[in-house]
């Protein structure tokens, strides 16, 4: 059988790490572990907002006891006792210039570098985590009330509302200051 | 177990403290040019005080009117909370530095230092 064709290089049997090795271009394993970010997201009056997963340590439920502390600016406002320990409760429709709603909703325990303190939701949709790249720089169209606490807005799809991430440090910078 | 001296009293349907040292004596009627009734000093309600507290501010001594008795009390340290820094810094009573919290029981804890009555107060209650 000497005279039977020699196998070209192309009609060659290779196996399939060789065959792999030759497209070694679509191979390679890409890190898609782009950086996240825990979110916190909820709403405050039918609006969705998100704040960062490192800044919330606690969701409790919405009918958790509240003491209401005198003297303070008309809005449910108080105290929380929590496990030997005072939290104020704040509400933030009023800072962002949201109508009230009166809804129990939840609480959620928000922390920024000193201050802490519960802040009453409406509704609390989900905890998750979100790519970074998903941030968005709000835009200058973003409501003035809304700009000095957004950070970032993410927007699932076109057909659905863009969720503002909002600063705690902001929130509580600015709560003291605000007379209402 | 430690405590702090207080004496309790209530204003508008909120039990309040105030630390006993502040505290000179008690009268049932008012016997200086300055005073005001708890109420109005701390919630703008009117009342008809029948206890007269005097404390002393820079300006000497002035009484704070109560409605109903006082009560001479020890509050566990381990029950006293300073008023959350959000609310400190929104309240509208700048004497109003803390909470107490015995079961369910709520107490509001004012400083005495900064407790005075308004510089235009010389008789605010409703006689």
């Amino acid at each position: 059988m000497t005279d039977s064709p020699q196998p070209t290089h192309e009609s060659q049997g290779v196996t399939f790490e060789q065959a792999f090795s030759e497209r070694s271009d679509v191979t390679t394993i890409v890190d898609v572990d782009e950086p996240s970010q825990q979110v916190v997201l909820f709403q405050l009056s039918g609006q969705p907002f998100a704040l960062p997963g490192h800044a919330v340590s606690e969701i409790l439920k919405g009918d958790t006891p509240f003491y209401f502390v005198p003297g303070l600016p008309a809005s449910r406002e108080g105290v929380i006792h929590l496990r030997g320990n005072i939290e104020s409760l704040i509400t933030l429709q009023r800072l962002v210039v949201l109508p009230d709603t009166n809804a129990e909703g939840m609480l959620l325990i928000v922390h920024t570098g000193e201050i802490r303190s519960a802040v009453r939701i409406d509704q609390l949709d989900d905890v998750c985590e979100l790519p970074v790249s998903a941030f968005k720089t709000p835009p200058e169209t973003l409501p003035s009330t809304l700009r000095p606490y957004v950070s970032a807005l993410w927007q699932p799809s076109d057909e659905q509302r863009a969720t503002g991430l909002l600063d705690p440090d902001a929130l509580f910078r600015a709560y003291p200051k605000r007379a209402w | 177990m430690s405590y702090v001296a207080c004496v309790c009293f209530q204003a508008s349907g909120h039990r309040v403290a105030l630390e006993a040292r502040y505290i000179q004596r008690i009268d049932s009627t008012p016997t200086h040019h300055r005073h005001i009734a708890a109420d109005a000093l701390l919630l703008n309600q009117p009342s008809h005080p029948t206890r007269w507290l005097t404390l002393r501010d820079a300006e000497g001594p002035w009484q704070l009117g109560i409605t109903g008795d006082s009560e001479m009390m020890r509050l566990p340290t381990a029950a006293i909370y300073p008023l959350p820094p959000l609310l400190a810094a929104r309240s509208r009573q700048p004497a109003l530095c803390g909470i107490a919290l015995e079961g369910e029981q709520l107490t509001l804890l004012l400083n005495g230092a900064r407790l005075s009555p308004p510089s235009e107060a010389s008789s605010t209650h409703h006689p």
